[in-house]
This record gives structure tokens, C-alpha cells and sequence, in this order.
């Protein structure tokens, strides 16, 4: 187990427990937090309403669904870029949507990749344990700095 | 006669020469006793004409030009209207517009007409008026209704679009669970009760096929038509290539002109050749002498390109449904499909202001023809 951390934004209780036995699957163990809509994720990133008190690193990687309750996932992505501490962290869109639109915006505000949730749980499972490795192992990620530096 | 009688009489009668003059008999009795001889000369009558001549011409001149005075000066009042009005005519139409109107000079015949010509506009600019509003109504009806139209057919678009794409999510969790139930629980089912699972399996991911094709669909008809010069040849290549490599173990013959140019979308036209080629590789899957063609003719006229193979066919009476939606001509256990790939293809060639049609005999293999009409350079 690595000290490296994933952080999971879905709101489909099904699609969670899928992703993460997906991600148990794998060679690779990592720790996983899962928030359950847009405004928990930007609690647990920056440290603010019920995150406030918690002491936590910035996750690695950030598998990121579109389509959350009160804050949609673009916004989400664009909060991440925009805030000097997030603003480098490795975000993978994780959605069922194959909409040019969110393709594109997805991109223009600097999602890392894109991946369209198969249907098909065995591909499901070869997808996440591709970018599980990738990520997580292979891709080198950008220099820690210090908050505010 | 300041020169006296002449020195010979003449005959008589009247001789001329700057003067008149005139011999004439003086009869006695029949007999004649002499001549008269009278000489006039006529200078002073001609000096007379002349002068009566001078004066008449004077007259005649000092007439035309009082004429002319007259008239130039009679012109204003009766000729200004007129050229007013003439003005007024041409202003009209040439403007088209209909509020213009000729002044009223008097009470005259000019008057009159100048009356009844502006009457005359008032009735035109009148109907005028009422065809202008009667199409800007018929326009604005149009724009309506295109615009209700067009928001219709969005949202049906958008209906479809996340039915489709909204089917997908709980077809995740089936695929998934029972795939997990598979894994973790084999050991408390039945081979029937496993073989019930696979069904399940096999059922989701048909229907997330089926959901796939319908999001294609969807997107086909969605998307920017965005034309340009484009070689086919590579991109069959290219697909023929994967295909390959999803069944290495099947022989197939790929005949092909080179090179194969087209003016169209470049993604849509990859979809349409991998529909048309998929297509062509599945129903010779039972051939062991599998063989397709990727060509151009020109047939009735219009520049075609052709996707032939000597697979399963069809029956041509079936052939109006070929390109339904949903619409299969074989069945699922022996060619398995979702029934919108020709649909897809046929909206893309449509858009394409093309045109596709397919010959077949069951079990003599089937040719698919289609054209772009916006083709470009054609070579």
C-alpha cells in the first residue's frame, strides 16, 4: 500500500461499488476516498466544511464523474485548476456521457483523460486497472509545493 | 419715256428686259394707223416687292418669336405639372414607394390628372401596404413554425440522446453484479443458474450495443457537417485492418481501387465505411472463400462507390426495410447486429445530399452503393 491516494467523485452508490472492486482488482492497492457529490469533493481538496478539521495529503489521482448533485464535475474541474494548490493534480473524467460537449469542455479546462464508463463490467474492470497503473505507478506526478507558495 | 420712242417698232406685243414694254396697233377703220409703243420700267415695283417682301419676313420673325415668348412663357403653367408629375412617376418607380404624391397645381384638366394619379397611388400603396404585412405575417408564421420545428426535433434529439445514454448507467450495475455474482458466488450456484447469469450478461451487452448505436445515431444526425477532400482507401484499409485483428483466424479477400476520393465529413465517412465493411466481413463469416470490394462506378450517371461481398444476401423484397431503424433482415442467433448501422449510414449519406441503395440475392452476396453529392474534383 502506497501513500498515494485516489480520490473518487461519484454519486451512483452501484457505480461506486463497482469502480472500487474494479480498483481492488488490481496489482496496485491504493487508498481510496470516495465523496459523493461536487461540493464534497471541493470540501475534501480544500479543506473546508465537514474536511475542515482533516488532516490529509492532495490525492494523486482524481477519478472524476460528470454528472454530481449540487456541483456538476466541470465546475469541480475548473475550481481544481483554478486554485494554485490543485491546480496541478491529475484529474480523469470517469463518466458515461461520450458528449462532444463534455468531451471538449473536459478538456478546455484540463481534464488529464477521458474515459467513457463501459458497459461491459470485464472491460470496466480492464479500463480502471489500466489507468490505476498508469497513474498511479508510471506517470511521474508534478513536484509537491507547499500551499500558498 | 426719258428715252423716247424707239428708232424700229417691233412686233407687237410685250417685250421684257429690266423694263416692260409693249407695241401695240392703232387701228382706223381695220386699218392700222400707226403703233403705240408704252415702256414701263418696273425697278420701282420690284423695289416695292422687295420691300413688301422684307416686311413680311419681319413680321413672320417678329411672329415666331413672339410665339416663342409665348410659349416659353406660357410653358411654366402648363407644362410644370405635367413634368412634375412625370418626375413623381418615375420616383415611384423606381423607389417603389407608394407614399410619393404629385402636387395639385389648379382646378384644370392637369389638375385632374395630377387628382387621380395621386388616387391612384393612394390604391396602390393601400394594397401595397396590406401584401407587405400579409408576408411579413406569412414570415413570421414560417419562422414559427420552423422554430417550433426545430425545438421539437432537438428535444426528441435530446429525448433519445439521455434515454440512451441514461440506460446505460443501471445497465452498468446489472452487467456488474451479475458478473459479480459470477465471481464470488459460483460456488453456491448451478450450472443452470450460472448459465441464467451469462444470459443476463449476454443480454446487457447486447442492449449496450443496441444503446451505443443509438447514441451514434443520434450524434450523427447532431453533429457539424464539417466536408473535405478525403481518400477512402486508407481508412478501409484501416478498418478491414482491425477487423483482422478482432478475428485472426478468418480468411477474407479485400479488393479495392486506388485511390478511392470523396468529399465529405472524414468522421462520418468512417462510420459509413465502418458499417458498410463490418457489415460486409459478418455476412461472409460462413464463406471460406470470403471475398469484398471497395470500388467506384458511374452508374445512371452518378459518380457511386461500392461495397461488394459474395456473403449470406438477402432477399430484395425486403429491401425498402434495409435501412430502418431496427429493422434486421437476418436473425440475431445467426448474424448478431443491432439493426442501426444501415440507418446510421443512410442518415449520413443524406446528409451528404448522397443517395444509397443495396442488390442482393439470398446467398449471393450483397452490394451496397451510395454517392455524396457534394463531391469535388471528381477524379
Amino acid at each position: 500500500m502506497t501513500d498515494k491516494t485516489i480520490l473518487l467523485v461519484e454519486d451512483n452508490p452501484d457505480d461506486e461499488l463497482l469502480t472500487l472492486r474494479a480498483l481492488s482488482k488490481s496489482k496496485v492497492t491504493n487508498k481510496v476516498v470516495v465523496v459523493r457529490d461536487g461540493q464534497e469533493a471541493l470540501d475534501y481538496l480544500f479543506h473546508q466544511g465537514e474536511y475542515a478539521q482533516s488532516e490529509h495529503a492532495l490525492p494523486t489521482l482524481i477519478l472524476l464523474d460528470l454528472h454530481l448533485p449540487r456541483i456538476d464535475g466541470h465546475e469541480v474541474l475548473r475550481r481544481i485548476r483554478a486554485d494554485p494548490r490543485t491546480r496541478l493534480v491529475s484529474v480523469v473524467i470517469l463518466t458515461s456521457s461520450k458528449e462532444q460537449e463534455d468531451l471538449q469542455l473536459g478538456y478546455d479546462q484540463g481534464a488529464n483523460s477521458y474515459i467513457q464508463k463501459p458497459v461491459n463490467f470485464s472491460e470496466f474492470v480492464q479500463a480502471v486497472g489500466h489507468l490505476q497503473v498508469y497513474w498511479m505507478v508510471l506517470n511521474e506526478p508534478p513536484p509537491r509545493t507547499p500551499p500558498g507558495a | 419715256m426719258a428715252e423716247g420712242a424707239p428708232g424700229k417698232p417691233r412686233e407687237d406685243g410685250i417685250a421684257k428686259g429690266g423694263h416692260l414694254e409693249y407695241y401695240g396697233p392703232v387701228l382706223l377703220k381695220g386699218e392700222r394707223i400707226g403703233t403705240i409703243y408704252v415702256r414701263s420700267d418696273y425697278s420701282q415695283l420690284r423695289d416695292w416687292t422687295a420691300a413688301y417682301a422684307w416686311t413680311f419676313a419681319g413680321v413672320v420673325a417678329l411672329m415666331a418669336l413672339l410665339a416663342l415668348v409665348l410659349s416659353s412663357l406660357l410653358q411654366k403653367p402648363f407644362s410644370a405639372p405635367l413634368v412634375e408629375l412625370a418626375e413623381i412617376a418615375r420616383q415611384v418607380s423606381e423607389k417603389k414607394d407608394y407614399s410619393l404624391r404629385a402636387r395639385k397645381h389648379g382646378g384644370d384638366e392637369t389638375g385632374l390628372l395630377v387628382e387621380k394619379f395621386n388616387e391612384m397611388l393612394a390604391q396602390i400603396q393601400a394594397r401595397d401596404e396590406a401584401l407587405e404585412e400579409a408576408r411579413n405575417q406569412l414570415e413570421q408564421r414560417v419562422k414559427e413554425r420552423t422554430r417550433d420545428l426545430e425545438e421539437a426535433n432537438k428535444e426528441l434529439e435530446s429525448f433519445s440522446y439521455s434515454v440512451a445514454h441514461d440506460l446505460r448507467a443501471p445497465l452498468r450495475s446489472i452487467h456488474g453484479f451479475s458478473q459479480v455474482l459470477l465471481e464470488d458466488y459460483s460456488g453456491s450456484l448451478d450450472d443452470t443458474g450460472k448459465g441464467y447469469l451469462d444470459r443476463v450478461c449476454g443480454a446487457t451487452r447486447r442492449m449496450g450495443h443496441l444503446l451505443d448505436d443509438m447514441l451514434n445515431l443520434s450524434r450523427v444526425t447532431r453533429s457539424a457537417l464539417r466536408p473535405t477532400q478525403v481518400d477512402m482507401r486508407p481508412v478501409a484499409a484501416e478498418i478491414f485492418g482491425d477487423l483482422q485483428q478482432q478475428q485472426p483466424g478468418r480468411k477474407v479477400e479485400l479488393v479495392m481501387a486506388a485511390p478511392l476520393p470523396a468529399f465529405g465529413d472524414p468522421g462520418l465517412i468512417r462510420i459509413v465505411l465502418d458499417n458498410l465493411l463490418g457489415n460486409a466481413w459478418k455476412f461472409t463469416g460462413k464463406r471460406g472463400d470470403a471475398r469484398i470490394e471497395f470500388g467506384q462506378a458511374q452508374i445512371d450517371g452518378d459518380h457511386a462507390f461500392f461495397v461488394r461481398d459474395n456473403g449470406a444476401g438477402f432477399d430484395m423484397a425486403h429491401a425498402t426495410k434495409l435501412f430502418s431503424v431496427f429493422h434486421r433482415l437476418h436473425r440475431e442467433s445467426e448474424f448478431p447486429g443491432t439493426g442501426v448501422g444501415l440507418a446510421t449510414v443512410q442518415r449520413i449519406v443524406l446528409r451528404h445530399g448522397g443517395k444509397i441503395w443495396a442488390e442482393s440475392a439470398v446467398g449471393q452476396g450483397a452490394t451496397f452503393y451510395f454517392t455524396f453529392a457534394r463531391q469535388e474534383n471528381p477524379s
